[in-house]
């Protein structure tokens, strides 16, 4: 499932970016990256999400949530 | 990226160093040492430089670019630091990361780099400071936002990450000055015995790492896995990583993210901004005119009869220079309480979350998230939109936006509207000044769409990916030093082109044409003035308003959109008549017997044309005076070709 998908609330891991490779090098350097775990902490309006990396916090718009992938993390 | 800085960097150039690192007993004259604040977006790092230098600091664009960059002496010493643009990485994504990474790797890097490690995103600074490390820039680093990370139940140990790293790492706090005296030690040790981040542990892309599916579409990646995998092995050594808790910010953003309660909010922040632009500012501004010019020029005035002047000595320094002076100094108020308010939406961390909500409505006009507040401070005053816009990371944006804001409609217009709708279409006076808005509006769409399909074609829509910093209390002492140097920029380099360009009109307007006339005292009909206006009006036949006076008034305009009202007043009232009869029967003339229809188009016309010669200013500063007078040009000519095209379709309705 991508991070469209995904309940607010919840930890999962990061097992896959589709994206064009310039804006998945920046997901990645942003701590958006393959095996990281992330939290989905607010559902915003039109489809746009925010995740908790850590201590920090990256908004994505629907465009960049349809390319992240996530499993759950038990 | 179509984007080149050229063979050198001349704003590290200009600083090259005095003090030879190298002998350092024996400081050269023709070097100075250079240390730039490298960091993220939003990690501190302006605000440490501000801690770091005073109140005085130089914003100045880099050469030939709209990106920023402050420079200043550390405080008290021949140090000169630069304060460079806020990046995520040196693989650069934007003109303002590549400032940052020419300025760390080029032939004439910075001597020393200090990055500043945000604590609440680790992952990142450690990567950014890897970067720095990987060029060999000798490397200090600043960690800031701990109490934040604290309190989000993350600790680091600096001790810990100064002994991985082969650094000095020092923790300090540039809102409360707390550990600058540590950091300032540290930068002067290591400027004397340079000290190079320790990399041995991991960042060198192996055979596994170019495996990575990512790493066969784009070699970049075999490195930055690389390195992704030394920040990860730093970070479990030096810091917590508590399970993810809601911080104070997500409890807020829990309610600004929810459409009913953050739209709302939203609006009344853009509300309050504009209200400040136009209501608050206003009394301010007219305070400084009249003191300028008024009071102060009474003063003049006074010693320079009793200086024995002649006349037109007196009347161009009051009426030309004066007035000049007057109209920059006006602005001052202006843009500073533009730049406080600005800088306070950016330092509480609320502008990111504006940006966010916006982004969807924004992209629908080709525009970023962050640009709906330039747009909407433009329906107020487009000088202060251009001035707003330096919270657009992407300079390319930049650009963009400030070409499109000329079009917003500013409150200086309306005024022209309402008397302009009131003569000529007293029953649907609001009608009238609605569609202006409305045609403003459809111009900005308009002319973005141009614009992206012609000069601003590499301007891709990316989806949106930002990170939010925490919000803080915003610092009024580092917002006030900030204005007061932008401001001054500002206003100094449009002053120039306004005091210039007004003592050449009043040149204009005070050399005789014709006989019988001295220089300096010369009715406005018989001046160059005078004449030029007449010539110009006859352009204006297929718009129906071919007349000297409402030439003249257009002609002033270009000063500033509030003396157009007042001159067509001046011109078109005499002690027989009231102004408003005479325009409308010189508009009924000019129009063979269609004033309303001119009346429609010379609003049309106002609308479109230059902005006010503070704007044109401002617009050649920030993207450079080919593309302001090409705008100027273009605007000039789109409201003839619009004036006439509604003139020629009212006439025959």
């Amino acid at each position: 499932m991508d991070l469209t998908t995904f309940p607010a609330g919840h930890e999962a891991r990061i097992v896959a970016l589709d994206a064009e490779p310039a804006l998945a090098l920046r997901m990645s350097e942003l701590g958006l990256r393959v095996g990281a775990v992330v939290r989905v902490v607010h559902h915003a309006r039109g489809g746009g999400r925010v995740v908790a990396v850590g201590a920090d916090r990256i908004a994505l718009d629907v465009a960049a949530c349809r390319g992240v992938h996530l499993a759950p993390v038990p | 990226m179509k984007f080149s800085w050229g063979e050198d960097l001349p704003v590290v150039a200009r600083m090259t160093a005095k003090i030879r690192r190298d002998d350092p007993a024996e400081p050269a004259p023709d070097r100075d040492v250079v240390v730039a604040l490298v960091g993220n977006p939003n990690s501190g790092k302006s605000t440490l430089f501000n801690c770091l230098t005073g109140a005085h600091q130089v914003v100045v664009n880099a050469p030939g670019t709209t990106v920023e960059v402050a420079a200043q002496a550390w405080k008290d010493t021949a140090v000169q630091l630069l304060d460079l643009p806020g990046a995520y990485s040196l693989v650069a994504h934007s003109p303002g990361e590549e400032l940052t990474t020419h300025a760390v790797t080029g032939d004439d890097a910075a001597d020393l780099v200090i990055v500043v490690v945000d604590a609440t995103a680790l992952s990142r600074s450690l990567y950014l400071a890897g970067q720095v490390g990987l060029t060999g820039t000798p490397v200090v680093v600043a960690v800031t936002m701990s109490d934040i990370a604290a309190g989000r139940g993350v600790t680091i140990d600096t001790e810990a990450l100064a002994h991985l790293l082969g650094v000095d790492v020092v923790e300090v706090d540039p809102r409360t000055g707390a550990g600058v005296g540590q950091l300032a030690a540290a930068v002067s040790d290591a400027l004397v015995a340079p000290r190079h981040l320790h990399l041995d542990a991991a960042p060198a892309a192996d055979a596994a790492v170019h495996e990575h599916p990512l790493a066969q579409v784009d070699p970049r990646f075999a490195d930055a896995e690389a390195l992704f995998a030394w920040v990860a092995d730093v970070q479990t050594q030096v810091a917590s990583t508590p399970p993810v808790r809601p911080s104070r910010s997500d409890r807020v953003d829990g309610w600004l993210m929810r459409p009913w309660v953050g739209v709302p909010v939203f609006l009344l922040v853009l509300a309050a901004v504009f209200q400040l632009v136009t209501v608050v500012a206003a009394p301010a501004m007219d305070a400084v005119r009249w003191i300028v010019a008024d009071w102060a020029g009474a003063w003049v005035t006074r010693g320079l009869d009793a200086a024995g002047a002649p006349a037109w000595v007196v009347g161009f320094v009051t009426d030309g220079l004066l007035v000049g002076v007057a109209t920059v100094a006006s602005f001052v108020p202006l843009i500073a309480v533009v730049f406080l308010a600005v800088g306070a939406l950016e330092d509480s961390g609320y502008l990111s979350r504006a940006s966010f909500v916006a982004d969807r409505a924004m992209r629908h006009l080709g525009l970023d998230g962050r640009a709906v507040l330039p747009v909407v401070v433009g329906f107020g005053c487009n000088l202060s939109a251009l001035a707003s816009l330096r919270t657009l990371p992407s300079a390319r944006q930049r650009a963009l936006t400030a070409l499109l804001l000329p079009f917003t409609s500013c409150t200086a217009r309306l005024v022209v509207y309402l008397m302009l709708a009131t003569v000529f279409f007293p029953s649907y006076a609001g009608l009238v000044v609605l569609a202006m808005y409305v045609l403003s509006a459809v111009l900005v769409v308009t002319v973005g769409f141009v614009l992206r399909h012609t000069g601003f074609r590499d301007l891709r829509h990316e989806p949106l990916v930002m990170a939010l910093p925490a919000y803080q209390r915003p610092r009024l002492g580092a917002l006030a030093s900030s204005a007061t140097s932008r401001t001054a920029t500002l206003v100094t380099a449009a002053g120039k082109v306004i005091i210039v360009t007004l003592a050449l009109m009043w040149l204009a307007m005070a050399i005789p044409v014709t006989g019988g006339h001295h220089f300096g005292d010369v009715p406005t009909a018989d001046s160059v003035h005078g004449r030029a206006t007449e010539a110009i009006a006859a352009v204006f036949g297929p718009a129906g308003f071919a007349d000297g006076g409402a030439a003249s008034a257009l002609v002033t305009g270009i000063v500033a959109k509030e003396v157009v009202a007042g001159s067509l007043a001046q011109t078109y009232g005499s002690d027989d008549e009231p102004w408003t009869d005479g325009l409308r029967a010189t508009f009924e003339r000019t129009s063979g017997g269609h004033g309303a229809a001119a009346g429609l188009a010379f609003c049309v016309f106002v609308l479109v044309y230059t902005p006010c010669l503070a704007t044109v200013a401002e617009l050649g500063r920030q993207v450079g005076w080919r593309a302001a007078t090409g705008s100027v040009v273009a605007s000039l000519a789109l409201a003839w070709t619009l004036a006439v095209i509604v003139f020629q379709v009212g006439a025959r309705l």
